[in-house]
This record gives structure tokens, C-alpha cells and sequence, in this order.
């Protein structure tokens, strides 16, 4: 992919800012992210100039080595949300984004609420599938998610792309 | 009939429980990412599931009317204010109000009058088991209820109290309060301005921590906080009377004579006063009502929280007829309500 900015160079910089809700993204080369003051490092946070108040949480997602090297490549396959906007933000696209990023939102979750796992009341067994369209089976969307989590962790993102697309045929 | 018109436990410290549960529907974006056909397609689901319920659809009301409903405390200042796709439903007993597509698919919240905590609960569970046989709620077993913002993760609830401390507010006990709250994940805050502005002495306790404990844990915890608070508050209540009985009869008389008497009263100056003659009938309720504070008898708590919801701008409007009135207009109308009200 070509820098948008200069058509010229390959873009290795996918810059993007959320502002009161809304999303800008760009991909740029590392001369015009430069010019235009981007870091080409990874250090979101001054990317995003912590703009959201509660941006701060998430600032040692990219304390995860992983994290760094995918933010820009993996995306949530129910909201298309990055590691990089849920930072920017300071929350989550869906709930999908829990199971997606789980490995990188853990230290955040564990600083804000301590090392503790859920106590409390759980919600009804029969309920409808996901979304309460109640059109599709739940189960080959989940087993499809279940795969997608998998091909993430092994970083084969060929396999998540396509299960990525599944997804969304299923779901539109 | 809201919270503020109905007769509550505790009321002299107490004006009311809340409890809020934030829940999202699996597979469904959120926030910015929420499609308005999405949004539509929850809202319209809510009003399937919360049979018996009302709707407000939030985008067709004017300004004037949805600053109302948050200055009733009945949906957030974010919920009226926005311009997304978003419902309200709420009862018919008018306890417990369903914001559809607020930062989170729902937000659930029973407010109940005075110190009733676990009635709030129970009210705001019902209406949860309501959405839950229809839509599939996001939840982990680790993390709980999958919410927008990472710190609401777990029970995704907010109990809290609004409670009155007049007396503990003048003896500028709020902030010590509010760090050893701190410490025991709790949290206090001004409902009517911060700290030692909090002109109405109205503020809000509630729970900071949502995983790893349960929600009865939760209300037990905030229960037995609140009790010390409230105890706190009445033995400096009881204090100031015996310190200076003609003093406060005083202030308290002057104060009920300015809401009654008076023709032309801004916002603050209400609240300081509304302040004194609330704290006037308390203290008659503490000395066995013999002591006289120039103040009725007749007066309840039920009215001056009325009172208090009627004198904000947006409600006042509407009660005026809804057209733009200007800052000296409302401050005529707040008196004349004020003395309809309370008799002057």
C-alpha cells in the first residue's frame, strides 16, 4: 500500500484519531508521517496526545510486546476496532473487543480493578444469540469467533482475514 | 410520580437509592461505532422485552424537555444532551428508567424513595431478567458484564445514596469523608457543585468497585457505610440545636420566610435556603417537635424535594408552558411556584 499523502513511498505508518466519536485514519510513509509530526515509534499516547480522559488506562497495552507489532494489523471482527482506537478512546468497540485484545487489555483491566475475577450474579441461561436478531445459530458465529481468537494469537493473519470475512458475511 | 413525590425511610438524610446496571448486547458494536440502524433495532427490542413500559424517543423531544428528565435525575446529563439515536422507557410506577444506547446498549436504573436500597436492586434486576429473555447479554466468566469503559467491568453497577449533610458539610467533614470512602472503594461527590460549594449539601455515595464482589456485597458495604454517615450527621445535627437553639430557629425561620416571601429568587439563593429549612424540619423531627422553628408543621420533606426539582431551569420552564424564558423570568417563576408550594 501506497503512503496517501505522497502516492510515492510504501505507507508503513496506519495513523488514525478518534475526536468526539469520530474516526480518521490514514497510511502513511515514514517521511510524510514525519512532516505532518506523527511518531513513527510506538508510543500512542503522544500519538494521540491523550486527548480522551480516560486514554490513560490503556496506556500499558503497548507495554505488551505483541501488542506493538499487531495494533495496527488486527482487527476486532464484530466492530473493526484496533488495539490503537480502543487506546485512543479509552473503551472498547463491543464486547467482542474483550475476547479479541484479552491477552493485551489484562494489565489494563488488572490496574483499574486489581487481580480479581468476576463475582456476582450471571445473566439467564436461555437467552437469544447474539446481536437479538434471533435469525442466526449462535453457535457456528461463536465457533467462528473461537477461531478467529486462535488464528490471532498465532499471529496468521491470512486465516483471520478470511474467518474475519465469514464473520461479517454471517452477520450482515 | 418520581422518586422526589413519594414518601421515603430516612428521609431527613436520605432522598434516595439508586441502583444502575450497564448492560450490552453481544455481537453489537457500541458508542461512536453503533450504527443507527442498529441503535433502532435496540431500541425497538427494549420495548419488546420491557412490556408495560413507556417510550420517550430522545431525538424527538425538544432540548428544554430532556434537560428536564436529568435535572429529575431520571437519565444522564450525556443521555439528554446527546444527538445519537436513544430511547428511554420507563414503568408505571416510575422507579426504574431503561436508557437505550447510552455509552453503554442499556443502562438500567431504579431510583427509589429514601433509604431503600435493596428495593432499588431488586427493581432494577426485574427489568434486567426483562432484556435478558431477548437479547443475549455480553458477559465473561472472569471479567462479568461486558461494558464500554473498562472500569465499569464485573457487576457493571452503581448503588448509591443521595443523601442530605447539612451538618456535616459546616463542619467541613465531607472531605475526611470522602478519603476514607476512597479507601474502601467508595466514592462521594457534590450533586450540586463540588466540596465546600456544594450549596444544596446534597451529594451522591456510591460504589467505585464492580469486580470482585457481588452486587448484595456491594449494597451490604454501602449500607453500612451510609449508616455511620447518616449517624454521623444526625448526632451534628443534634449538636447544632443544642449549641445554639435560638440561632438555628433563627436561620431557619429567616430562611423559610425568604422562600415564601420572596418575588425575585435566583437558582442559589434558593438552594441556600431550601438548605436551612430542610434541615429545619429535621431538627424539629430530632427535638420531638418542640422545638419552634418557624417553620409549619405541615411541611414535609416530600414538598421541599419537589420543590428543589421544580426550581431547576428546564423543569421550570416546562412547568412555565415551555416557552424560552430569560434568567430574570425564571427567577419570577421560581418564586411564585415557591410560594404556591410552600404556602407563603
Amino acid at each position: 500500500m501506497l503512503c496517501e499523502r505522497c502516492g510515492k513511498n510504501e505507507a508503513t505508518v496506519h495513523y488514525s484519531e478518534i475526536i468526539n466519536g469520530k474516526k480518521r485514519s490514514a497510511a502513511l510513509c515514514a517521511d510524510c508521517a514525519e512532516k505532518l509530526g506523527i511518531s513513527a515509534a510506538p508510543s500512542p499516547l503522544d500519538i494521540f496526545g491523550a486527548g480522551s480522559l480516560f486514554s490513560g488506562f490503556f496506556g500499558d497495552i503497548f507495554d505488551h510486546p505483541k501488542a506493538v507489532a499487531a495494533s495496527n494489523v488486527v482487527r476486532c471482527p464484530v466492530c473493526g476496532a484496533t488495539l490503537s482506537d480502543i487506546a485512543a478512546e479509552g473503551k472498547v468497540g463491543c464486547s467482542e473487543c474483550y475476547r479479541t485484545f484479552r491477552a493485551e487489555l489484562s494489565p489494563t483491566i488488572r490496574r483499574i480493578h486489581g487481580g480479581v475475577t468476576y463475582k456476582g450474579s450471571q445473566p439467564a441461561k436461555d437467552a437469544p444469540e447474539a446481536g437479538g436478531a434471533g435469525d442466526k445459530p449462535v453457535s457456528e458465529l461463536d465457533a467462528l469467533r473461537a477461531e478467529l481468537y486462535e488464528a490471532i494469537k498465532k499471529e496468521d493473519f491470512e486465516r483471520a482475514a478470511e474467518l474475519r470475512d465469514r464473520i461479517k458475511a454471517l452477520e450482515a | 410520580m418520581s422518586w422526589y413525590g413519594k414518601e421515603g425511610s430516612m428521609s431527613g438524610v436520605v432522598l434516595s437509592s439508586r441502583v444502575r446496571l450497564a448492560r450490552n448486547v453481544e455481537g453489537v458494536p457500541m458508542g461512536a461505532r453503533l450504527s443507527a440502524q442498529k441503535a433502532a433495532e435496540l431500541i425497538d427490542g427494549a420495548g419488546e422485552a420491557l412490556t408495560g413500559c413507556g417510550r420517550v424517543d430522545f431525538q424527538r423531544i425538544d432540548r428544554m424537555t430532556a434537560a428536564a428528565y436529568a435535572e429529575e435525575h431520571l437519565v444522564s446529563t450525556e443521555f439528554a444532551s446527546s444527538d445519537a439515536p436513544r430511547a428511554l422507557y420507563k414503568n408505571e410506577d416510575e422507579d426504574t428508567y431503561i436508557m437505550v444506547c447510552e455509552e453503554d446498549h442499556f443502562r438500567i436504573q431504579s431510583i427509589t424513595p429514601g433509604y431503600s436500597l435493596a428495593e432499588a436492586y431488586s427493581r432494577a434486576a426485574a427489568a434486567e431478567s426483562k432484556l435478558a429473555e431477548k437479547f443475549r447479554l455480553a458477559f465473561d466468566p472472569e471479567l462479568g458484564y461486558l461494558t464500554h469503559c473498562p472500569t465499569n467491568l464485573g457487576t457493571a453497577m452503581r448503588a448509591s445514596l443521595m443523601m442530605f449533610l447539612p451538618a456535616l458539610t459546616r463542619k467541613g467533614a465531607i472531605a475526611p469523608l470522602s478519603r476514607q470512602l476512597s479507601k474502601v472503594g467508595m466514592t462521594v461527590r457534590g450533586m450540586y457543585g463540588e466540596g465546600s460549594d456544594a450549596v444544596a449539601c446534597l451529594y451522591q455515595i456510591s460504589n467505585q468497585v464492580t469486580l470482585g464482589i457481588t452486587e448484595e456485597e456491594t449494597i451490604k458495604k454501602l449500607t453500612r457505610l451510609a449508616d455511620t454517615v447518616i449517624n454521623e450527621e444526625l448526632k451534628c445535627r443534634g449538636e447544632l440545636l443544642e449549641l445554639d437553639p435560638d440561632g438555628v430557629a433563627d436561620v431557619c425561620s429567616r430562611s423559610f420566610g425568604t422562600l415564601t416571601h420572596s418575588r425575585v429568587i435566583s437558582c442559589r439563593e434558593f438552594m441556600e435556603n431550601w438548605v436551612n429549612v430542610r434541615l429545619g424540619v429535621s431538627l424539629r423531627e430530632l427535638s420531638g417537635k418542640s422545638a419552634d422553628l418557624g417553620i409549619p408543621e405541615t411541611l414535609t420533606y416530600k414538598t421541599l424535594d419537589t420543590a428543589l426539582i421544580e426550581a431547576q431551569p428546564a423543569v421550570l420552564t416546562l412547568l412555565a408552558g415551555g416557552g424560552e424564558l430569560s434568567p430574570r423570568e425564571r427567577d419570577i417563576r421560581r418564586s411564585s411556584r415557591l410560594r404556591e408550594r410552600l404556602g407563603g
